[in-house]
């Protein structure tokens, strides 16, 4: 009930900062809209996501009215792969590898966003302009462009729908202005009315290996004694702890530590898990888009962070993850 | 469907030896293959604006600069190679421009004996294909190496879920933030 209760308000809120007004809205503030707008919104369409060389064609189904946030991404182009996401869980499908991946959701921190929430302090770290005005599927958009004073973070361009907020193309740049990945819509339906039936999968096949974290712990887990407390002596300024908590992962029955950072707009996440005899640790750098991480090895247990933010922002954080009671 | 993959891209690059009358036999009465035509297209059209760009800049000079800054080292995958997810035509003028997938690049001196790891000091050429790399730490018996590697990539899946879902909560801008679940191969299990 509290969840409608909200999304009644953040929509009548939407409404008003939507409406036409005499003056232009700052950029921070178009930031400010945009980010309660994808969530409260009901919508569908077609985007295409480029990293690198490679580009992938997606339909997104989202549906924000209700009590009930739902979500379906399935991929257009390549093998068939598809995240469907409720209330309560994230279901990750790829049908060409008949694996599935389910992943409890934490609960949403609904007050939290997109109403003077975590972008409150970001002037301090980002600069932000109104570069220009476009069209993107049809739609016309304010075009903010996000910079950090720091080189330890990432750009943003973000293309913001006028009349809703919604964002409809967004693209990450480095220190050297080189984009490192975009999202664009190339065409979007906003405020349809979407039945249940769109959010069931349409991936064929139903021999999936399933891996999930929402069984019981085994034994060896619930045997291990309480984790030590641990710490992460360095952050890029202005990254302010937002989420800590032990979690159980889809991949590991032993508890997962995860620390969440966040500047406002770039979020970093700190692992910390147990070695087990049985599994190797990983080691190293990995990319995904815009997403490094970085993992190695830290008194026994597995240290990997990811984050939206540079190469050498993770692989700093991480050399810097240690127990409390280290030297 | 292959065929008419390996036709369309053929069109886009202009190789065909009968674009008009092939087009014309391609589009008619097919939908699908409509909607595919015009989806390669947006693709094109896209490639084309971001590399026009002045930002914009291959991948490979990116990762050259890094190599160049730093002793790093990539380990050869112990798994086979995923298949193209491309057209082959369409995906041969794309591979000339980077590299598809999650790339693992690892550092330092921890080595897997399966995979002894191969000192990178000159081109980037090795970088320009498909690859999803992982290094695993000291010799485990038990799995094979695939097995192994497959099984760390679900992990690395698994934080980057967990990544998005804290990330999203905070509302970060994105179109959408599982776009890189879904546009990477995750390397799961056989």
């Amino acid at each position: 009930m509290n969840q409608v209760v909200f999304r009644s308000l953040l929509g009548g809120w939407l409404a008003l900062t939507c409406a036409p007004s005499v003056a232009a809205p700052a950029a921070e503030e178009l930031v400010h809209k945009m980010m309660g707008a994808a969530r409260a919104l009901d919508y569908e369409g077609v985007f295409v996501y480029q990293h690198d060389s490679s580009l992938e064609t997606m339909r997104v189904i989202h549906r924000g009215s209700g009590s009930l946030e739902m979500e379906r991404l399935v991929s257009l182009t390549g093998p068939a792969r598809e995240v469907i996401r409720d209330g309560s869980k994230v279901i990750c499908r790829w049908a060409d590898k008949h694996a599935m991946l389910v992943e409890q959701r934490q609960p949403r921190d609904l007050l939290s966003f997109g109403v003077g929430g975590p972008v409150k302090n970001l002037d301090a770290v980002y600069q932000f302009s109104i570069e220009r005005h476009d069209r993107i599927a049809g739609r016309q958009t304010d075009v903010v462009k996000v910079s950090p004073h720091t080189p330890d973070r990432y750009a943003y361009r973000l293309w913001i729908d006028r009349e809703t907020g919604l964002l409809l193309k967004s693209v990450i740049t480095d220190e050297h202005d080189r984009v490192l990945e975009q999202e664009q819509f190339a065409e979007i339906a906003i405020g349809l009315t979407v039945p249940d039936s769109r959010f069931e999968s349409e991936l064929p096949g139903t021999d999936f290996v399933r891996l999930t974290n929402d069984g019981e712990p085994d034994s060896a887990a619930a045997a291990s004694p309480p984790e030590a407390p641990w710490r992460v002596n360095w952050l890029p300024p202005g990254f302010a702890l937002h989420h800590d908590k032990s979690q159980r992962m889809a991949t590991s029955n032993l508890p997962v530590r995860h620390f969440v950072y966040s500047d406002g707009l770039a979020t970093v996440s700190v692992f910390i898990e147990k070695i087990r005899a049985e599994v190797a640790p990983l080691k190293g750098f990995s990319l995904v888009g815009a997403v490094n991480a970085f993992s190695s090895v830290a008194h026994d247990h597995q240290v990997t962070v990811v984050g939206e933010v540079p190469q050498n922002t993770v692989r700093r954080i991480a050399s810097s993850v240690a127990p409390q009671n280290s030297e | 469907m292959d065929s008419i993959d390996e036709e369309l891209s053929a069109l886009m690059d202009d190789e065909h030896p009968a674009t008009d009358a092939a087009l014309s036999r391609l589009l008619a009465g097919n939908v699908e293959v409509h909607e595919r035509w015009s989806r390669y297209h947006l693709l094109g059209e896209i490639l084309r604006d971001a590399n026009s760009a002045p930002e914009a800049q291959s991948l490979a000079s990116r990762v050259h600069e890094q190599l160049n800054g730093e002793p790093f080292h990539l380990v050869p995958s112990p798994l086979n190679r995923k298949p193209n997810l491309w057209a082959p035509a369409l995906a041969a003028s794309l591979a000339a421009l980077g590299v598809w997938g999650v790339i693992t690049v690892a550092h330092g001196p921890e080595r897997t004996a399966a995979t002894p790891a191969v000192a990178v000091n000159v081109p980037p050429a090795p970088l320009l294909q498909p690859a999803t790399r992982l290094e695993t730490g000291p010799d485990n018996e038990a799995p094979t190496a695939g097995e192994a590697a497959a099984e760390l990539r679900r992990r690395l899946n698994s934080y980057i879920v967990n990544f998005n879902e804290q990330r999203d909560s905070l509302a970060v801008p994105n179109v959408h933030p599982y776009v890189r679940i879904v546009g990477f191969d995750p390397g799961a299990p056989r």
